[in-house]
């Protein structure tokens, strides 16, 4: 397991499609990714899982949660993986 | 829930020959009610997980007139009361440049609903 924190420059769109959260009995993963975009070049992998979104433990947040998690963040976005 | 969506669903139809076509698979007695596990089995051949999300999202956007936002009023005016209500709890603002206010974002809403969001 490879856990690596990305810091994404806003605005959105970020460039990812998020998968899953609690209330899917899933783990958040990145389900996708857009071509060239900011996540894409900052090294996410489609697949890996979303451990924390602005340093807020992601593990049990329904998907949701972590949809309004990740539109919260305006200039910028930190996030924690693993691969 | 379930009635929302296949309240959505039906809605966002192009037209009579697709509703037929739709209700003769998920009601071949004709008996004028749809069972959950016909719905479930409907979905499951017709559509993959991103495309029912899309397709929740072209009948909203028949609902809100085209605009990239509904509002309140709107989902009042189209779906039974309890429906209605379950949307408006739900729903986030929506904060586009278009906004106005009351504005709610479905989009948000209907690929939440699968546990699919594009951000």
């Amino acid at each position: 397991m490879n856990i690596y924190s990305v810091n994404l420059s806003g605005p959105a769109p970020w460039g990812f499609r998020l998968q899953g959260g609690k209330d899917f009995s899933m783990p958040l993963t990145v389900s996708r990714l857009t071509p060239g975009g900011k996540a894409a070049q900052a090294g996410v992998g489609v697949g890996d899982w979303v451990v924390s979104i602005s340093d807020t433990n992601a593990e049990d947040m329904t998907h949701v949660e972590a949809q309004n998690q990740i539109r919260a963040a305006t200039d910028s976005l930190t996030l924690t993986l693993s691969k | 829930m379930l009635s929302l969506l296949v309240n959505l669903l039906f809605l966002g139809c192009q037209g009579d020959s697709e509703f037929a076509r739709i209700m003769s698979i998920v009601d071949p007695n004709n008996s004028g009610a749809v069972t959950f596990q016909a719905f479930i089995d409907f979905m499951s051949r017709e559509t993959t997980d991103t495309d029912t999300a899309d397709q929740v999202i072209a009948s909203f956007k028949i609902l809100a007139a085209d605009k990239t936002f509904i509002t309140a009023e709107e989902l009042r005016r189209e779906l039974p009361p309890d429906q209605a209500e379950y949307c408006i709890a739900r729903m986030a603002p929506y904060t586009g440049p278009d906004a106005a206010p009351g504005a709610l974002d479905y989009m948000s809403f209907s690929t939440a609903l699968y546990g699919e969001s594009d951000l």
